[in-house]
């Protein structure tokens, strides 16, 4: 099978795989035995606010029930959701006010760029923690890398969060390590959110944190993106600079605390994939060949090595959103995380399908990169 | 395609390499003494290190007298400049006053000339920006204030939002007729705002208002009497879909002409008279509503701009099929919609909001905040982080937490002693550690438990998950005698007045609230206007209320194995009976839902007391859809809720509580009907006189105690803390906090500078 067949076979696979996640979600949704109606006027659901032309009381809950379509049948209101999504209406989320698809749009940048950035801590620090344990497998440096690799997997992340919030985040009167060392005031690393609540000029009062509009990936925007007040501040205060240094800066444990776990994993896969490597009879020919041993290692050994590596980075890329889940309510990040607790809790039907849906669909494409990646540096597996 | 591949394989190899220090592999020489000799003379080699050493031996003898004499004459040059900060030209640098402090215009100035037509907005606004902004310089940004909250705004458009989240915002954006404020004392007193006075007509129907003249909108617009008129009709119009908070005027009067159809302008009953004064007529006499109105739903508008921005649909017979009444536009506070001290400078909704000054703001006075931030923390131990570590002003601080920033003062020397953080029991008496103010707050919301008088079962073969499921009256008392159950036993007063003494209100204010919850004894609220109307009746008396069931006649008669919601009980035959035996004819459903701890203690408490004196009752905790199904289908006896205010007003506690459906109360549609408490009740909320008043809630609350249709459990209360250096206006229960009236002193040298 050509490569360009292998990739429109997987595509068209996707097609039933989001037509049952649709289903799925829509049935999970409404099989939540809570009621949206209720959850939305609370203790007062039996005001009457108005009357039928037939003289009857109309309640807030009945209202409410109206409004959300609740009154219709099940069966109903899937066929006005799929109708409605394949519009490109998503409904309209009752805790945001506003479209479903625009809740989503702002929240997946945030995700997606934490966990990127998560990754881009991960994977240079697990494979290169992993090779380094591999070759000097059962010396002390690969015991204690062994053990860390346990602890990171092992680490409940919200906790792990909150000692970096405790320890790098705060000032030193709070148990702070950052200050003593480096002189700062009140940590290396802001507590919360993904800026400062603005920038402060002496000679302009202020400007408000971040303009809107853009890709949504910060860190990207702070370079482009721009709004009446922007323009008007001088290129020597160095605007663009602060906005990117505040991105990082607020990035930077969400994207530690994310990282850590997958990192921990994948010291462990590289580790013993280098280690069934070793043993190969090409890695024994290189060194009979008297090539370097770095070469050996780097070069015959890695190159192999890694091949199940990729594979992981799929299921990598899956627990960073799932991690997001936990880190971005801890660390205030107004992602898809946060986004699909809050729609939980309020039992916003059309946001927490909307959520599993795009989550769905970012699961699936990476692991379609991945399938793709494999099928390109593995041929085999486009025979299969 | 497989060269491309390596490539990728080994980019990423390189990058792991070169992080683990693989790449290369330089080797080290070792040194000889021929090494050492190539440098130069007296280089002696080093083996232990691999290096070369130079060995220098110098002696060195020096005999040095020397006497110094100095004089240093220093003058210190203090930088010039202006320190004043009420200046405009406030130099934060300057250390000595060089008296070139400019002041510029005042507002009142800018804002005569800009009513005069003699200066334009943009000027207007810049000038009054130098004039009024805060200018203070501290170490802790003293002009601009960041707060935390759990919970962000549903949406600011002031006709459809009944959310405190919301209402926070809208108070800060828009402005009201009268609104609440905090008396000093913990009690909450209404004060004028755009309005600058009333009178009433003789037959108390038609309200006819007077405005300040001297107000306008964010973009420069006058407020007139004509967007007063249009912002409440508006609220009739719109009909608040989302949140149903317009009913709060409705009941008051309507917008409608002389055919009946609504007015956006007005219609008979609201009519502008000048741009400074209108009229409203009511459908009867209130004395409740200035309260009504002092809520954000009677807050006022841009018209034009509104008009401007509603978006109607028509259909091809240009019938309306829609009308958003300008919510679209309205639902972010656009620019030049409110009158009130702040602007919306930007919302990313559920992540952070952010207050500006409205530089055209009609009260007097120089803002002390320019920025006030909301950031969305609904992670509390981040909240307490942030908070701790002076990241944030203020927020929700869970009260567990509050321990590291308050105590109880138990021995009043003004110190913490060892012990009095461990716990904050006695919250009216908490003190503030260092660095903090931590301060008592009652509010005005309310814990009760409803009793319904006309309670249902499940017809047979019902779902209980089916909140539409019917179900029918439980008819179970012989209300005459004469043989007929013509009544539940629910509907007599006797049975839930020893229902009121069967509770044990002390144990569940201190140990299931927590001591979160101060004593109710009425429907009022501590705080509010007449709430020493009511004094303290029920208490937790087992033998009363055994008592009481005795005297109504509910003797011990039925076997209790016999006894269900609706089915016929065994009566024991008088000779047979050992004083075991249950009182009523039924077993009495006390709703609480899985997940409520407090619910399900308190019902399991109720339970438990009321089988103590031949009640019997189910109180398990239900799963929610199961809760649901008993709510809407009133298949309940007892069920535990909670009231917070609307407005004000004790009508908005008395009626919804005790009033009967037939004069607007009974929200929980118990069936509660008691002709006392409701003339009691008309007279409370129609007549203008205050002893009236007064006497008419004496009245109700008399003829309540006799009838009880609640157990009125209490209050809850709280600490609120922050940092010491922010000064805030007194606290009030209802309504939100006013920014502008709030100063944050500035830190300079590490001291606050001032006081509150």
């Amino acid at each position: 099978m050509k490569l360009h067949e292998f990739v429109v076979r997987r595509l068209l696979l996707l097609i039933p795989v989001i037509v049952g996640v649709v289903i799925f979600t829509f049935s999970v949704a409404h099989l939540i035995p809570a009621d949206p109606a209720a959850t939305q006027c609370g203790d007062k659901c039996g005001i009457i606010i108005d009357y039928t032309d037939d003289g009857e009381p109309i309640t807030a809950y009945q209202a409410n029930r109206e409004r959300l379509g609740m009154n219709e049948g099940v069966d109903v209101q899937f066929k006005k959701y799929v109708t409605r999504l394949f519009e490109g209406d998503w409904g309209e989320s009752e805790t945001y006010n506003r479209p479903v698809l625009d809740v989503v749009k702002d929240a997946a940048p945030i995700t997606l760029e934490m966990s990127f950035f998560a990754l881009m801590i991960a994977y240079p620090v697990g494979i290169t923690l992993g090779i380094l344990s591999a070759v000097r497998q059962d010396k002390m440096f690969d015991h204690v890398m062994r053990f860390f690799g346990i602890a990171f997997v092992s680490l409940p992340i919200f906790w792990f969060a909150m000692m970096l919030q405790l320890y790098f985040a705060t000032g030193s009167a709070m148990g702070g390590v950052c200050d003593p060392i480096f002189g700062t005031d009140g940590g290396c690393f802001p507590v919360y959110g993904r800026h400062d609540t603005g920038f402060t000029y002496p000679e302009d009062g202020f400007v408000w944190f971040f303009p809107e509009g853009g890709t949504g990936f910060h860190l990207v925007d702070s370079w482009f993106v721009s709004d009446a007040k922007l323009s008007t501040i001088p290129d020597e205060w160095n605007t663009r600079w602060l906005l990117f240094k505040d991105t990082l800066l607020h990035l930077a444990l969400p994207c530690i605390a994310l990282g850590v776990s997958s990192a921990g994993s994948l010291l462990r896969y590289m580790r013993a994939s280098l280690l069934e490597v070793l043993h190969e009879d090409y890695v024994r020919t290189a060194r009979a060949k008297g090539l370097a041993e770095s070469r050996v290692i780097l070069v015959h050994a890695c190159r192999n090595a890694l091949v199940p590596i990729v594979t992981i980075l799929g299921f990598s890329i899956g627990g960073a959103i799932g991690g997001a889940v936990l880190t971005e309510t801890i660390f205030a990040f107004n992602g898809m995380g946060r986004v699909a607790v809050t729609s939980i809790t309020s039992i916003d039907y059309t946001v927490i399908m909307g959520v599993t849906l795009v989550t769905s669909i970012i699961f699936l494409l990476s692991n379609l990169i991945v399938d793709i990646t494999y099928a390109i540096i593995d041929p085999r597996v486009r025979l299969e | 395609m497989k060269a491309k591949a390596n490539a990728l394989l080994l980019c990423t190899l390189m990058i792991a390499s070169t992080l683990a220090g693989c790449a290369g592999d330089d080797v080290e020489r070792t040194l000889t003494q021929a090494d050492c000799d190539a440098i130069g003379d007296g280089y002696t080699l080093d083996s232990g290190n691999n290096a070369c050493v130079l060995t220098v031996t110098e002696t060195v003898t020096e005999t040095v007298t020397e006497t110094v004499t100095e004089t240093v004459t220093e003058t210190v040059v203090k930088v010039p400049g202006c320190t004043d900060m009420a200046a405009n030209n406030y130099d934060a640098a300057a250390e000595e006053n060089d008296n070139s402090c400019e002041y510029g215009m005042t507002q009142a100035a800018i804002m005569s000339a800009y009513s005069a037509g003699t200066m334009d907005f943009g000027n207007a606004s810049y000038e009054l920006e130098k004039s009024r902004k805060c200018r203070e310089q501290g170490s802790n940004n003293p002009c601009e204030v960041v707060e935390m909250s759990i919970g962000d705004a549903s949406t600011i458009d002031p006709h459809d939002a009944y959310d405190s989240a919301s209402g926070d915002v809208i108070e800060q954006v828009y402005d009201t007729l009268y609104r609440y404020a905090g008396d000093g004392t913990g009690n909450a007193i209404i004060e004028p705002r755009l309005a600058t006075g009333f009178t009433v007509s003789a037959d108390s129907l038609t309200y006819t208002f007077t405005l300040r003249d001297d107000v306008y909108f964010s973009n420069g617009d006058k407020m007139e009497a004509s967007d007063v008129v249009y912002s409440w009709c508006r609220v009739l119009g719109y009909g608040s879909p989302d949140s149903h908070v317009g009913w709060i005027l409705e009941q008051s009067f309507d917008c409608n002409d002389a055919d009946g159809n609504h007015d956006d302008n007005g219609g008979l009953n609201l009519t502008a008279i000048s741009s400074t004064s209108f009229s409203v007529t009511l459908f009867a006499p209130s004395s409740a509503f200035i309260s009504t109105i002092a809520y954000t739903v009677g807050a006022v508008i841009n018209a034009d701009l509104c008009e401007a921005n509603r978006v109607i649909e028509l259909d091809t017979d240009g019938n309306v099929t829609s009308d958003d009444y300008c919510h679209a536009w309205m639902d972010e506070a656009p620019f030049g919609a409110g009158t009130n001290a702040y602007l919306v400078q930007s919302w990313v909704r559920e992540d952070r909001l952010v207050l500006v000054p409205n530089w055209m703001y009609w009260e007097s006075g120089d803002y002390n905040i320019n920025r006030h931030t909301v950031s969305i923390v609904t992670e509390a131990s981040t909240r307490l982080l942030a908070f701790t570590d002076g990241e944030v002003d203020f927020g929700s601080i869970n009260i567990e937490d509050l321990v590291n920033f308050c105590y109880i003062d138990e021995n009043s020397n003004g110190a913490l002693d060892s012990g009095e953080d461990s716990a904050l029991d006695d919250k009216p008496n908490v003190a503030s550690k260092d660095g903090y103010i931590c301060s008592y707050r009652e509010t005005f919301t309310t814990t009760l438990a409803a009793f319904n008088l006309n309670p249902n079962a499940l017809d047979a073969g019902e779902d209980t998950s089916n909140t539409d499921a019917n179900s029918s009256l439980v008819l179970n008392h012989d209300s005459n005698a004469d043989g007929t159950m013509d009544m539940n036993v629910m509907e007599t007063a006797a049975l839930r007045e020893a229902i009121s003494y069967a509770f044990d209100y002390e144990t569940h204010r201190r140990e299931t609230y927590d001591n979160s919850l101060a004593p109710q004894y009425g429907p009022i609220p501590t705080g509010f206007l007449y709430a020493d109307t009511q004094t303290e009746t029920f208490t937790y008396d087992l033998t009363n209320a055994e008592a009481i069931l005795e005297a109504a006649g509910f003797i011990r008669q039925y076997d209790c194995t016999s006894l269900s919601v609706s089915g016929t009980p065994d009566v024991v035959a008088v000779g047979d009976r050992t004083g075991n035996e249950c009182r009523l004819p039924n077993v009495l459903r006390v709703m609480a839902n899985e997940g409520n701890d407090y619910r399900i203690a308190m019902a399991g408490q109720i339970a438990e007391a009321l089988g103590t004196i031949g009640v019997a009752t189910e109180g398990d905790a239900k799963p929610w859809a199961e809760y649901l199904t008993m709510y809407y289908t009133k298949t309940w006896d007892i069920r535990f809720s909670g009231w917070a205010p609307d407005y004000l007003d004790p009508d908005n506690y008395w009626s919804p509580f005790a009033g009967g459906d037939s004069i607007g109360g009974d929200a929980y549609g118990t069936g509660y009907e008691n002709s006392a408490v409701n003339a009691a009740l008309v007279i409370g909320r129609t007549s203008q006189d205050d002893a009236t008043r007064e006497q008419a809630y004496v009245d109700a609350f008399a003829a309540w105690t006799d009838d009880p249709n609640m157990i009125i459990i209490g209050q809850y209360n709280g600490i609120g803390v922050k940092h010491d250096d922010v000064c805030s206006p007194p606290y009030a229960a209802i309504g939100s906090a006013h920014w502008f009236d709030y100063d944050k002193l500035p830190m300079v040298d590490g001291a606050l500078v001032g006081s509150c």
